[in-house]
């Protein structure tokens, strides 16, 4: 399924989150599921929050690490993606379907 | 000894199992490493009763095989097993005790130790726990289980499980074991052995100082490197059988293991190697350990021996 930029993805609630090290433990209490992410994702799925579109996220996150280039951007659609596959960001999709084309 | 009956204790549970077959009670008599009490003090305690009646079928060579459990005490039923009945109920039981154990945390793992510390083997099927465990057993390690790495929540000690070895028929001659010439005690392409018939010994329970997580790989050389912490939660995340019970406060079991408790991960081909390799980790590991008794040191006046 190809994803919208136009998206807001906005991460889940009821996730339980534990730190390790700088990396995180994402519990899933409806599979019993754990993910693992690092800072940097976890800093990407906490701005997540249904006010931001994607391009929006990877600018905040340029900003963040003060950097401007097309591999980041690129790493964090990448990154969106995954949370959407892991079923991290539960809402992506159907914001994204009524946001107007741009 | 009765032959229509036999009982058996696993963590915190008791089983009895009866039977009108005495071959299928002495077939599951050798998947234990021993029998818990004298079946009539049994019935009135056990925590679950299986009734298990063999027959056979017109025209089949194998003996059907029904399970039924008391309804208040649920066992996942098998209804039909055409060959190595034993050995399919002891794995139904032992299912029956992991899932229900509440105070324990346990992993699908192999589990020794030596001088009251112990060495946790998670592992995938085929990932070689059962070999490693009776190699360091041949190596002085005492065996705890090559299958159930039990853990009790409340206080953190590894627990024996008295399920007899299953070693695979390949590895067998390679660990030099004389195969069995008892019936019935093969199953699914394994061997099944109790510790005492190889000449190992048993301990009951230990302190965890050492996780390994073994991946067996053809040709591979032996490779133990250190897993960094969360790697370690993870992959002992995944050889959990407890999550289902334990949800997140699982996780939090895993996560106070994995930092508590160094964790390697093994690439092996050659069991000895391996094991040869984890022996001497597990010896660095106690070695740096601050001596539990520390508290009784004093300093010896001169000339006088130490004790």
């Amino acid at each position: 399924m190809s994803r919208s930029k136009a998206a807001r993805p906005l991460s889940r609630t009821d996730l339980e989150t534990r730190e390790l090290d700088g990396e995180y433990f994402l519990y899933d209490p409806v599979t019993d599921r754990v993910v693992l992410i690092n800072r940097s994702a976890a800093v990407i799925l906490a701005l997540c929050d249904g006010t931001r579109l994607e391009d929006e996220i990877a600018a905040e996150v340029q900003r963040l690490y003060g950097s401007k280039t097309e591999r980041l951007d690129e790493d964090v659609w990448a990154t969106l993606a995954q949370f959407t596959a892991q079923g991290l960001i539960g809402a992506a999709q159907l914001t994204a379907q009524l946001e107007p084309d741009e | 000894m009765n032959d229509s009956c036999a009982s058996f204790q696993l963590l915190d549970r008791l089983i009895l199992v009866e039977s009108g077959s005495p071959g299928f009670i002495a077939d599951l008599r050798r998947c234990f490493e021993e029998e818990a009490a004298q079946p009539s003090q049994a019935a009135g305690s056990a925590d679950l009763k299986v009734r298990v009646a063999v027959f056979a079928e017109a025209g089949k060579a194998q003996p059907r095989v029904e399970v039924t459990s008391t309804p208040e005490k649920a066992l996942r039923m098998r209804t039909a097993f055409t060959a190595s009945a034993g050995w399919s109920v002891a794995r139904e039981l032992v299912q029956w005790v992991v899932d229900s154990a509440s105070s324990y945390y346990v992993f699908h793992s192999g589990s020794v130790a030596r001088g009251g510390r112990g060495i946790l083997m998670p592992g995938a099927t085929h990932s070689g726990k059962s070999t490693l465990t009776v190699a360091l057993a041949q190596r002085g390690f005492d065996i705890l289980s090559d299958e159930v790495g039990a853990i009790r929540v409340e206080g953190g000690m590894q627990i024996g499980f008295g399920r007899a070895l299953s070693v695979r028929s390949e590895v067998v001659g390679e660990l030099g074991i004389e195969e069995p010439s008892e019936s019935g005690c093969f199953a699914d392409g394994a061997y099944i052995l109790r510790a005492g018939a190889l000449g190992l010994s048993r301990a009951s329970s230990a302190r965890t100082a050492l996780v390994v997580l073994p991946t067996y790989q053809g040709r591979a050389p032996t490779e133990l490197r250190a897993l960094r912490p969360a790697a370690a939660v993870m992959a002992l995340y995944q050889a959990s059988c407890s999550q289902p019970r334990w949800k997140l406060a699982g996780l939090d079991f895993v996560i106070d293991l994995a930092t508590r408790v160094p964790c390697f991960e093994l690439t092996y081909s050659d069991m000895h190697e391996a094991a040869r390799a984890i022996d001497g980790t597990f010896r660095d590991v106690c070695a740096r350990e601050i001596p539990l008794e520390l508290g009784r040191a004093r300093v010896l006046e001169q000339g006088e021996p130490s004790p």
